[in-house]
C-alpha cells in the first residue's frame, strides 16, 4: 500500500464532473415528478396519499433529511471514545489472512 | 441411495467439513468449495415434498421425530443457503487457516439442515450447530477484542437454543408431538385471553433472539465487525435469515410480529448514519433488512409470506456481496473505518463496482434484485390497508438509500482520496463478487425464476410503470436530498467513535453494579473471616497448650490420679445403666 498525495484527480473527483453529475440527478428528478401528468395509479391502495402529485418524491426527499438528523441528534448520547470498550490499540484489527501474511503454525 | 436420501440436507459439508484438516493445508479451502458444490448438487435433485404429502418420520426414544421436510418454503431457503455457501467459499480461497474452513462448512451445513427440519428437536441441534460452529469465525481474528465479542455471541446464541429446547419439551408434555408447524391460530395475540400457549412464548423467544428482534439486536452488531474479512460473509447469510424462514413457518401471521418489524427497520437506520466502522454499518442494515421479513411474516398473507421468502433469497446474495466489498477494502487497505477510506475507486475499481450494484439492490432500484422482491412486502401492507405499516416501510426503503445505497460505496470509494494506493482485490474475491453480483442483476430482471420458487403461486408484476416511476422518485429524491446536505454541510462528518448500543448494559452496566455487590461482599467477608479465624487461631493454641507434654491434659498424671477418675467412671457408668 502507497500513500500518494491526492493530486491526481479521477472522472468522478473533477469538479466540472461532479457537477454535470449533480445536474443530471436534478433534471432526472424534474423528469420523474413530471411524469406523473402522464399516467395515472390503476390500484391505489391509500388513494388520497398515493395519488398525490409525485408524493413518493417528496416524501423519499423528508424522509432520507429526517432520517440524518436524527442520526445527527443521537450522536451526542451515545458517542464515546473509541478505546471505550477496548483500550488496547492492537485490538483493533482483525486477522486478514494475507497470503502474505506468515502466522506460527501455518505451514503445512 | 436410499442411505443418501436418509441424510439430512447439507450432510457433505457438516461431514466433510469435519475432516477438511486431514487435507493440506493449500488443498483446504478448494476442498470447502467441493463440498458445498456437492452439496448444492445433492439438495438440487433431491425431491420435494408436494401439496399434501408429508415427510417420512421415524420414532426415537417414544418421539416422532421428522429429520428432512423439503418443500415449497423450506427449499428456497435451502437452495440459498447453497449459492451463499458457494460463494462464500470462494471469497475465501486464498485462506490458510484450517479452522476457518472447518467453521463455516459445518455453520452452512447446520443452517441448511435446520431450515429443512421436520421437528423441534432436529431443529434444536442443528440451531445449536449453527450457533457452536460459527464462533471460530469470529474467534479466528485472533484479537482479544474478537475473543471476547466471541464469547458474548456465543452466549446469546446458545441461550437461543436452550430457549428452543425449553418451548420443544413444553410442547411435546402438553401436545405429544414435536412437529414444527404453525405455533399460532387466526387472531391470537401475546396477552390476555387468546394469548399463545408457553410453549410458543418459549419458541418465538428463541427465534426472536436469533433473528435480532429490537433489544435482542445487538449481539449481532458486536460480533459479526470482529469477525475476519472471510467470516464475516458466512456470517451474514445463515444465522438470521434461518430465523426468518423459522418465524415464517411457526408464527406465519402473528400480528405483533407487524409492530416488531416496523420498529426493526427503522432504529437501525439512524445508529447507521453516525457509525464510522462500514462493517458494522452493514451490520445494521442487515437488521433493518431483516425488519422487513419479519413484517412480511407478521402480515402473513399469501403475498406477504411470498415477499418475505423472496426478499430473504435478494437479501442473502446482495448482502454477501456488500459485506465481499467492504471486506476487499479492508483485506487490502487494513481498516474498513470510513474517516479511513475514500479514493478507492482509483485502486479497486472492479470491487466499486460490485459494490455499487449491491448497494443498488438492497436499495430496490429497478433492474436489481431488491426492487422485485421488497416491493412484494410494502404491496402486501397496501393490500391489507395498513397505512401506517406502508409508510413505515416507505422511510426504512428510504432509510436503506442512506446507509447502504450511498454511505457504503460513497465513503469508501469516492468522499475526499485518502491518498492510500493498493491493490484491486485478489481474483477469488472479484470471482466471488462477481457472482453475486450478477445474480442480483439477473434476480431483477429474469424475476419469474425467482417467483417460481416462492412457497405460494404468484400473481404479481414489478415492472409496472407506477411502481418504477414512484420508486425511482423515492430513491433518487432521497439521493438529491444526500446531495442537498452534502453542499449545505449539514451531512454528520464521519468521526472516530464508538456508538453505544444496547450491548451497554452488558458490557459496562452490569459488570459495573455486580462490582459493587462484590465489593460489599468482600468487605463484609474480610472482617467476619479475621474475626473468625482469630478465634479459631485461639482456641486451637488453647488446645494445643492444653495437650502439649506441660499441659494439664498431656502431663504425667499420678497413679492415685488415675484410680480416682477411673473409680469416677465406673461409678457414673453403673448409675447410668440401672436408671
Amino acid at each position: 500500500m502507497s500513500h500518494n498525495p491526492p493530486s491526481d484527480p479521477s472522472w468522478f473527483e473533477r469538479p466540472q464532473n461532479i457537477q454535470r453529475m449533480i445536474i443530471g440527478l436534478v433534471v432526472v428528478c424534474v423528469l420523474l415528478v413530471f411524469a406523473n401528468l402522464f399516467y395515472e395509479n390503476p390500484h391505489p391502495h391509500f388513494g388520497k396519499v398515493e395519488t398525490f402529485f409525485g408524493f413518493q418524491a417528496w416524501f423519499g426527499f423528508i424522509a432520507f433529511v429526517a432520517v440524518v438528523f436524527l442520526g445527527t441528534l443521537l450522536r451526542p448520547l451515545i458517542k464515546k471514545p473509541e478505546g471505550y470498550y477496548d483500550p488496547e490499540p492492537e485490538n483493533e484489527f482483525p486477522r486478514l489472512d494475507r497470503p502474505e501474511d506468515n502466522h506460527p503454525g501455518d505451514e503445512a | 441411495m436410499n442411505f443418501l436420501s436418509a441424510l439430512p440436507p447439507g450432510w457433505p459439508m457438516i461431514v466433510g467439513g469435519v475432516f477438511l484438516w486431514l487435507l493440506p493445508k493449500r488443498a483446504q479451502a478448494g476442498g470447502a468449495l467441493s463440498l458445498a458444490i456437492l452439496s448444492g448438487l445433492l439438495f438440487w435433485f433431491t425431491p420435494v415434498l408436494g401439496e399434501g404429502e408429508s415427510a417420512k418420520t421415524f420414532s426415537m426414544l417414544g418421539a416422532e421425530l421428522q429429520p428432512i421436510r423439503i418443500d415449497s418454503l423450506s427449499r428456497p431457503f435451502g437452495l440459498v443457503f447453497h449459492i451463499a455457501a458457494v460463494v462464500s467459499a470462494i471469497y475465501a480461497l486464498h485462506v490458510r487457516d484450517t479452522r476457518q474452513h472447518i467453521a463455516g462448512m459445518v455453520y452452512a451445513g447446520g443452517a441448511i439442515g435446520a431450515c429443512c427440519a421436520g421437528d423441534l428437536m432436529t431443529l434444536f441441534v442443528f440451531w445449536e450447530l449453527t450457533a457452536i460452529s460459527s464462533v471460530f469465525l469470529v474467534w479466528a481474528s485472533d484479537t482479544p477484542a474478537a475473543y471476547r465479542a466471541g464469547m458474548r455471541y456465543l452466549i446469546v446464541q446458545v441461550g437461543s437454543g436452550v430457549l428452543l429446547l425449553t418451548g420443544a419439551i413444553i410442547q411435546y408434555v402438553e401436545t405429544g408431538s414435536l412437529k414444527f408447524e404453525l405455533f399460532v391460530s387466526e387472531g391470537q395475540t401475546l396477552f390476555g385471553d387468546n394469548s399463545i400457549s408457553p410453549a410458543a412464548w418459549c419458541v418465538l423467544f428463541a427465534f426472536a433472539i436469533k433473528c435480532a428482534f429490537p433489544l435482542l439486536h445487538n449481539w449481532l452488531q458486536d460480533s459479526y465487525p470482529k469477525a475476519t474479512v472471510t467470516g464475516t460473509v458466512f456470517l451474514s447469510a445463515f444465522t438470521t435469515k434461518l430465523a426468518v424462514y423459522s418465524l415464517a413457518r411457526g408464527f406465519a401471521g402473528f400480528d405483533p410480529l407487524i409492530t416488531v418489524g416496523c420498529v426493526m427497520t427503522l432504529f437501525p437506520i439512524i445508529f447507521a448514519v453516525i457509525e464510522n466502522d462500514l462493517r458494522r454499518v452493514l451490520a445494521y442494515s442487515l437488521n433493518n433488512q431483516l425488519g422487513f421479513m419479519v413484517v412480511g411474516v407478521g402480515i402473513g398473507t399469501e403475498l406477504a409470506i411470498n415477499g418475505t421468502v423472496a426478499h430473504a433469497f435478494c437479501h442473502i446474495i446482495y448482502k454477501s456481496l456488500l459485506f465481499m466489498s467492504v471486506g476487499a477494502v479492508l483485506f487490502r487497505v487494513g481498516t474498513a473505518k470510513a474517516t479511513e477510506l475514500g479514493g478507492l475507486h482509483k485502486s479497486m475499481p472492479w470491487t466499486t463496482a460490485f459494490c455499487m450494484i449491491g448497494a443498488g439492490a438492497i436499495s430496490g432500484f429497478p433492474l436489481l434484485s431488491g426492487f422485485v422482491s421488497k416491493s412484494m412486502i410494502i404491496s402486501a401492507a397496501g393490500e391489507e390497508h395498513m397505512f401506517g405499516v406502508w409508510i413505515v416501510l416507505l422511510i426504512a426503503s428510504a432509510g436503506v438509500m442512506e446507509h447502504s445505497g450511498i454511505k457504503i460505496p460513497f465513503f469508501a470509494f469516492f468522499a475526499h482520496d485518502s491518498g492510500k494506493r493498493v491493490k484491486e482485490a485478489p481474483w477469488n474475491m472479484l470471482l466471488a463478487m462477481s457472482i453475486a453480483a450478477f445474480s442480483c442483476i439477473a434476480l431483477g430482471i429474469a424475476y419469474p425464476l425467482l417467483y417460481r420458487l416462492l412457497p405460494f403461486d404468484v400473481d404479481y408484476h414489478p415492472y409496472t410503470i407506477t411502481h418504477v416511476v414512484t420508486q425511482l422518485q423515492l430513491l433518487l429524491f432521497a439521493a438529491l436530498a444526500f446531495v442537498a446536505l452534502m453542499k449545505s454541510g449539514l451531512y454528520p462528518a464521519e468521526q472516530r467513535a464508538v456508538n453505544l448500543d444496547t450491548d451497554w448494559f452488558y458490557r459496562r452496566l452490569i459488570p459495573k453494579v455486580t462490582r459493587g455487590g462484590q465489593v460489599a461482599i468482600e468487605l463484609v467477608d474480610q472482617t467476619f473471616r479475621h474475626d473468625f479465624l482469630l478465634t479459631l487461631r485461639s482456641v486451637l493454641r488453647m488446645i494445643q497448650r492444653s495437650f502439649n507434654v506441660n499441659g494439664w491434659i498431656g502431663q504425667t498424671w499420678s497413679t492415685s490420679t488415675m484410680a480416682f477418675w477411673a473409680a469416677t467412671l465406673l461409678a457414673i457408668s453403673l448409675v447410668l445403666y440401672y436408671t
